[in-house]
Formats: C-alpha cells, sequence, structure tokens
C-alpha cells in the first residue's frame, strides 16, 4: 500500500464470461487527487473492470475494497460509497430537465410527497458551479450538447457526494474545445482530492492528463507506472506488445493495370463531375473534411446512392451500378463507415454475418448448405484475426476492432475476390492492435492485385498507407498528390481551400520564403 | 430447443392443467374440433409470423379469410361445377392483397397497421357491396372432405397446415430466405447493402401471409360449411396472440415460426377449455385479449433478464 490510502482498489480480480477469460489477476488502486489512466486495446478488458468496480458485474473472484474495507457492490451501494460514473453516453433521460436529472432517484423530500425544490435547485446549481459548467437547470437534456451532458452526469455524481470519478472513453464522442472543457473539469475534480479514473483510446491525452496509467492485454495488467516514467512509444509496445512505428515503405507501383476508370461521375447538383483511375496493387488515399463527398463517391461506386451521371468502366467496360448487387457483380465491394448500422447486424452470428453476402454462393435449391457455410465463417475468423475466433456468438458481443474485422471479412471472402475495395474510414474507433491488423490486411490487398480506395480522416494513415492521394473539397476533387508530393499540411490545404487557393497561398508562401 | 421455453411450457402446463378439470378435452371427438381448428389458425399465424419477421403486422388476414368464403360460396352459387376456379380465384384475391400491403409498406412507407387495416375496410367493404350484407349460396359439399374426412381422427386440413408449416420452419431456419427474412427484419441497411432486394423481400411475406390466410379461408368454409362474412375477424389478433406467446416480436427478426406454431396450441387449447366449461362463449376474446397482453409483457420481462 502506499502512503495515501487508495480511495478504491480492485485486488486480484478475476472474471470469466463462458469460457472466455475477461480479467485475469486485476489489480488497481485509485488515489485521491490522482488521475488514474486505464488504457488497452478493444477487448482488452477495461470495461469489464469499470462494470465490477461500479457494481455492475460480479467479479469470480478478487476483491474491491473501498477505503480499505471489502464491498459487495451493487450500482446503488456503489453510489451511495462515492463511486459514480460518467459513460460515452451518458445515461441521462432526454425528456427531463438538467435539475431532475442530476437529482434523477436522489430527490430530494419535503414533508411525505413533495420534493424539496429550493434545495434541490441550490444543490444542483452548486455542483454544475464547482465544474464551471454554464448549464440552465430548467434546459431539457435533449437540447444539450454530448459534452454538456456529460458534464450534467459528472454534477449528478458530485450532488451525491461522489470521492471516485470513473470516465468511460469520454473522448470517443467529444471534439476539440468540448474536450479541452472536460479535461479542465477533471482537473479541478483532482485538485479538490477526488480520485479519477480515465479510460481512452487516445494515448496523447493520456501524457495530457494522467498521473499514473496502468495498462490492461488480453484481461491482464502488464504495466502501471506513474505516466512521467512512460513514452508514447513505450505505452503503445506495452498496449500491443509489439512496435508499430516504421512500416516499411510501400514497393514501387507498376500502374500497368486499370482496375476501374470514373469518368464525369456526378454526385450532385453544382457539383464538379469527377475522373480518377485506379490501379492494380494500388492504394489510392481519399483525403478530405467531413462532408466533402467522400462517403458520397463510395455510396455512388457500391450502388448505394448512385450517381446522377457518368461512367464508370470496370477491366474496359462501362458497368452499371444502379443498386448494390449490381457493383457486387462488378467487382466491386465497399466497406462503409458506419459498421453497425450499414455493415453488421448485430443480433446475427459472426457466422451469419459473414456468409450474408456470399448467400447466393453458399446455397443450393434455396437451402443454405450449413458445411460450407461453417468452413467460410471459419477461414474467415481466421484470416481476419476475429477475437474471439468464435463463429457462433453474436456480433454485438465483440469489441470494435473485431466488429469491423467481421465487416471487412464479409466482404473480403466473397468469390471471386473483389478487384476493387473502397474502405470507408476502417480504422475509426478501432483500438491500436486492430488498426495494424487492418493495414497489413490492406498490404495484403494490394499484393493480390486488388485496387483499394482508402478514405480516412487521419492524416497519418492516409499518408503512411496510400500511393496516391485524391483531395476531395465540397464535393469536388481539388488536388491529386503523388508520393513524392505528401504531408499533411498540402493535404490539409487543399482539403480546407480547394483548388485555386491552393496555388495562391503556395505562390504567396513561395514569395515569403 | 432454446428459445422454445416459453410456448413449450405454458403449452405443457395448460394441458395438465385441462387433463385435471376438463378431461372433456381429450375425447377424440373433441380433439378432432381441435384438430380442424388448429389448421386453420395455424396457417394463419404461419404467414403473421412472415410478416412479423420484416416488422410488420397484418390485420387484414381476417377479411382475406372472410372474402374466400364468400368467392367459394357466390361461385357455387351460380355454377356448381367451378369449384377448383373458385379456389383458385380465392388465392389470387389473398396474394393480390398481400401484393398490396407489401407495396404500400415498402414503397409508399405506409406504416403495416394501417396499410393492412386499410385493405380490411377495403376487403370488408366489397364485400357488403357485392352481399348487401346476405351472402348468398352454399359451401360446395365436394369440399367438405377437406376439413371433415382424413386419416383416422387427424383431417386432411391439419395435414396441408402441418405441410405447409415444416416448409416455412425449414426455409425459414435453413434457407436462403430465411437468411433474407431475418436480415431485413433485423437490418434493412445492412440488408440492402449486400444486395437483398428489402423491397421484394417484405412484399414476399406480405404475400405468402395473404395466400395462407386464403388457405385458412378455404379450410374454414370447408370445416363450418356455411357463409358467415365476418367470421375470420377473430383471426386477426389469435394469430399475432399465437406468434407473440410463441416468442416472435413485435421489432421483427426476432423469433421463429415453429414456436408460433406451438403458441398456436396453446392459444387454442386454452379456448377450447373456455368452450367445454360453458363459459360464456364472448369471454373468450377477454381469454384472447389477456393472454396476447400477458406474452407480450412476459416476453419482454424474459428478453431484458437474459440481456441484464
Amino acid at each position: 500500500m502506499k502512503a495515501e490510502r487508495a480511495l478504491v482498489s480492485a485486488v486480484g480480480i478475476y472474471k470469466h464470461y463462458g469460457g472466455i477469460r475477461a480479467l485475469a489477476d486485476v489489480s488497481l488502486e485509485i488515489a485521491p487527487a490522482e488521475v488514474h489512466a486505464l488504457v488497452g486495446e478493444n477487448g482488452a478488458g477495461k470495461s469489464t473492470l469499470v462494470k465490477i468496480m461500479t457494481g455492475a458485474e460480479k467479479q469470480d473472484a478478487g476483491q474491491v475494497l473501498i477505503d480499505g474495507t471489502e464491498a459487495a457492490l451493487n450500482p446503488e451501494k456503489a453510489r451511495e460509497l462515492g463511486i459514480g460514473a460518467v459513460y460515452q453516453e451518458p445515461s441521462l433521460i432526454p425528456a427531463l430537465t438538467v435539475l431532475e436529472n442530476v437529482f434523477l432517484g436522489s430527490e430530494k423530500q419535503v414533508g411525505l410527497r413533495l420534493l424539496d425544490h429550493r434545495r434541490m435547485r441550490r444543490e444542483a446549481a452548486a455542483a454544475l458551479d464547482r465544474i464551471g459548467a454554464r448549464i440552465r437547470l430548467e434546459t431539457e437534456v435533449a437540447s444539450l450538447s454530448v459534452a454538456d451532458r456529460q458534464l450534467v452526469e459528472i454534477a449528478r455524481a458530485l450532488v451525491l457526494q461522489a470521492r471516485v470519478l470513473i470516465f468511460d472513453e469520454p473522448s470517443a464522442v467529444l471534439s476539440g474545445i468540448e474536450l479541452e472543457r472536460v479535461f479542465r473539469v477533471i482537473k479541478e475534480l483532482r485538485s479538490h482530492g477526488l480520485g479519477i479514473l480515465y479510460i481512452s483510446h487516445r494515448l496523447a491525452e493520456i501524457f495530457e492528463l494522467a498521473d499514473r496509467a496502468t495498462v490492461l492485454k488480453d484481461g491482464r495488467v502488464v504495466a502501471s507506472r506513474p505516466v512521467r516514467e512512460l513514452s508514447m512509444p513505450d505505452l503503445i509496445r506495452l498496449m500491443v506488445g509489439r512496435d508499430i512505428g516504421g512500416r516499411p515503405p510501400r514497393p514501387e507501383l507498376s500502374r500497368a493495370k486499370v482496375v476501374l476508370t470514373v469518368e464525369n461521375l456526378v454526385l450532385g447538383q453544382d457539383r464538379e463531375p469527377i475522373s480518377f483511375q485506379l490501379h492494380a496493387g494500388e492504394v489510392l488515399g481519399l483525403a478530405g473534411l467531413v462532408g466533402s463527398g467522400r462517403t458520397r463517391l463510395a455510396n455512388a461506386l457500391g450502388g448505394i446512392r448512385a450517381a446522377r451521371g457518368g461512367v464508370v468502366t470496370r477491366n474496359g467496360r462501362p458497368v452499371r451500378l444502379k443498386r448494390p448487387s449490381d457493383a457486387m457483380r462488378s467487382g466491386i465491394a465497399v466497406i462503409p463507415e458506419d459498421r453497425k448500422r450499414e455493415g453488421l447486424i448485430l443480433g446475427h452470428s459472426v457466422r451469419e454475418n459473414l456468409a450474408l453476402p456470399s448467400l447466393r454462393d453458399l446455397s443450393a435449391m434455396g437451402m443454405v448448405r450449413s458445411r460450407t457455410e461453417r468452413r467460410l465463417a471459419s477461414e474467415a475468423v481466421r484470416a481476419f484475426g476475429v477475437r474471439p475466433p468464435l463463429i457462433d456468438i453474436a456480433s454485438g458481443t465483440l469489441s470494435g476492432g473485431n466488429q469491423q474485422k467481421v465487416v471487412l471479412g464479409k466482404w473480403l471472402v466473397r468469390e471471386p475476390a473483389a478487384e476493387v475495395v473502397v474502405l470507408d474510414e476502417p480504422t475509426r474507433g478501432v483500438d491500436v492492435g486492430a488498426k495494424y491488423e487492418i493495414y497489413n490486411l490492406i498490404d495484403k490487398l494490394v499484393s493480390r492485385g486488388s485496387g483499394v480506395l482508402l478514405i480516412s480522416s487521419e492524416l497519418p494513415e492516409i499518408i503512411a498507407m496510400s500511393d496516391r492521394v485524391l483531395v476531395m473539397s465540397a464535393g469536388n476533387i481539388v488536388g491529386e498528390l503523388d508520393r513524392s508530393e505528401f504531408s499533411e499540411e498540402r493535404i490539409l490545404r487543399l482539403a480546407v481551400l480547394g483548388r485555386e487557393q491552393e496555388v495562391a497561398t503556395s505562390e504567396g508562401g513561395g514569395h515569403a520564403a | 430447443m432454446r428459445g422454445y421455453g416459453l410456448p413449450v411450457g405454458a403449452t405443457a402446463i395448460v394441458a395438465a392443467v385441462i387433463a385435471v378439470v376438463e378431461p372433456g378435452f381429450y375425447r377424440p371427438a373433441n380433439l378432432h374440433v381441435v384438430m380442424q381448428q388448429y389448421a386453420v389458425l395455424g396457417l394463419v399465424t404461419i404467414g403473421q409470423v412472415l410478416v412479423l419477421l420484416v416488422s410488420g403486422i397484418d390485420l387484414s388476414v381476417g377479411a382475406v379469410m372472410n372474402a374466400a368464403l364468400i368467392v367459394i360460396a357466390l361461385m357455387n352459387h351460380y355454377n356448381e361445377n367451378l369449384l377448383l376456379l373458385s379456389l383458385v380465384l380465392c388465392i389470387l384475391l389473398g396474394a393480390g392483397v398481400g401484393v398490396t400491403n407489401g407495396l404500400l409498406v415498402s414503397l409508399r412507407d405506409v406504416p403495416p397497421f394501417a396499410a393492412t387495416l386499410g385493405m380490411t375496410a377495403c376487403v370488408q367493404g366489397a364485400i357488403l357491396v357485392y352481399t348487401l350484407g346476405i351472402p348468398a349460396g352454399n359451401i360446395p359439399a365436394a369440399l367438405r372432405p377437406v376439413a371433415l374426412d382424413g386419416i383416422g381422427i387427424v383431417p386432411y386440413s391439419l395435414l396441408i397446415c402441418l405441410a405447409i408449416g415444416l416448409i416455412v420452419v425449414a426455409f425459414l431456419s435453413r434457407g436462403t430466405y430465411g437468411r433474407m427474412i431475418y436480415a431485413v427484419g433485423r437490418s434493412p441497411e445492412v440488408a440492402r447493402r449486400v444486395g437483398i432486394s428489402t423491397t421484394t423481400v417484405r412484399v414476399s411475406a406480405y404475400t405468402l401471409c395473404g395466400i395462407f390466410a386464403a388457405l385458412a379461408g378455404i379450410i374454414l368454409s370447408a370445416y363450418i360449411g356455411y357463409v358467415d362474412p365476418a367470421i375470420g375477424g377473430t383471426y386477426n389478433l389469435q394469430s399475432i396472440a399465437a406468434a407473440v406467446v410463441g416468442g416472435v416480436s413485435f421489432v421483427g427478426g426476432e423469433g421463429k415460426p415453429a414456436g408460433a406454431l406451438i403458441g398456436a396450441l396453446f392459444l387454442l387449447a386454452l379456448l377450447n377449455v373456455t368452450t367445454l366449461s360453458s363459459l360464456n362463449p364472448f369471454a373468450q376474446l377477454i381469454v384472447q385479449g389477456v393472454v396476447m397482453l400477458v406474452a407480450v409483457s412476459l416476453f419482454h420481462l424474459v428478453k431484458r433478464g437474459s440481456f441484464a
């Protein structure tokens, strides 16, 4: 034990789900006035640990100590003992006001029935004040931003005299300024002596915020150290067990064979027609801001939302792309951005999801050949590294990265293999390890001769993976860059300003230099 | 047998209670009646399940059944040799109503209850216009053996129902069609993106439902042997209640036809006992209502429990 006694500590926690180990011998302490970061890949066991510490799940073995005393937790008990949690999607009731939400389940009463409104208002206002949130108590929660909702949830915990606050990946749904506000609040709370457990994917945040980091990998603690003793590469290595820093440069491309020609494709009213070519073995990056028309282009190529005009040619022949089946027949696979809504049926098993695009090939006389289907699913699960490698579990139980592998798998196990693969933000919301596996997969796709159109908002990813980059802005292609011209600054400038301005600024920059 | 706990358990309990309280249920004559009724309800329920699985609901099955009775009687009234043609017409009529329902729901985004309720009004209205409320004609005697004869105690009608039930169960659990139905029911967007035509799948479900309802109407007419232009009405609620007891949910893509077939058995046994125990026959409606409400609330309870 450390000098200052931990507010909450988990000691030797074990947890299994069915035959799958979620946590093994996990210990962790949250000390007063400390931000403790919990990091690890998706599926490493972070969420399970949080559930156990907030009483939502029961551990198989081990103890949760609060102020050094063992506590048998359930959610109410945990709240009573001062453990509050702020989730990614705050668990507030949108139709109620801020005030009503802050006191949900802990309403203050006067006499028998009446609510003590004056006291509730005073306490809620004090709590919001304490975290510097300027939110009116009468506002309906539905009209608040996600960041404000998280602040309301923090206020709710404070009203309950929470001494420990657990943040479950708040940054996944917040951006820029909003995130900074939450960070300020967290630092403020720390200075008042609260213990904070902060869970995140974004490693940069850990270095900005945390005093201590515990790394979980495959349900075990692999390290727990003060953050000042750690570097970013250290942390990544601990999380994935390997260094992903230097990817080998992509081999020089011959560009002999064109697999896709797009001519004068019109994506919408007042849009310039789009033209480009994709070669066998090429990764063509498609950069641009959100809303620049990249997904619209992907949907046009996939026959999901047909273009208004133009010609798409595959292997010298023009193809019709009016509906998804047209694209599938033409050897074009589009892996969507929103895997939960467009990629997977979460209630279906991994096997059924993998089989869905290949249904016709797996069927004979109207029946699905289950042996063939199981073989296909098992092969896909192995080839794409889905963990756990089980084909009969519901897809919704997999972590984000593994769900993404199933989505990739369902499109890429089809026979014959798609020659054109469009990946729309394939690594969004995916942990570092899965990201690395997806990059390897892209390498494999191009080495077998497919052309890959890679849509990504992460510029380092675009630059590392692509042979050539197209930049879109306001629905038009505003620039094409070769590998020698790649730079984050250049791509961003094109994406933000569009073509003419880019020329103008670079000339202006030249004069100034 | 996973997922069948509720319907199998409930049916077993009812069967056991009946054996004690109302042993008359198990007399062959009564069992024969139950089998007749089951053939009708079973068919309608199978169709209803298909529609429920694609996130729909069909409140026009009763009207289709009524229309089938009227068509058979009317054609028999004018020419007694047109029985086969009249049956074909019934099926086409059921299919037509189903196609219309399906197109309204999938192309025009009409809420399923509104589309099928509207169709009910149209079909019932057409019956009234044509018959002026007094149905003419009789059910041809040649049709009656479908229900009255059989193998041993088992009527042909039940065999027809079970054969169709078996085929649907097989195609839904192992067939390509089943995969499409469940995919469209659970996530139309994902289904569309893998090249499944959600319109075709939805329309096919409503069409099959209409056809099965027409078949049920034919079998019902063979069984009762007279024309009652309102007899089908109770089957809207009954088929939905049977499906829900059997574990089929209103949200689409959840539940199995085999469960619904057991649910239909449960419901019929319960209704039959209310008849035997000389309860007020109108009380049957209350029984149906209670069964449905209890089943829906219980089912949601069970589901929530399994996810907690």
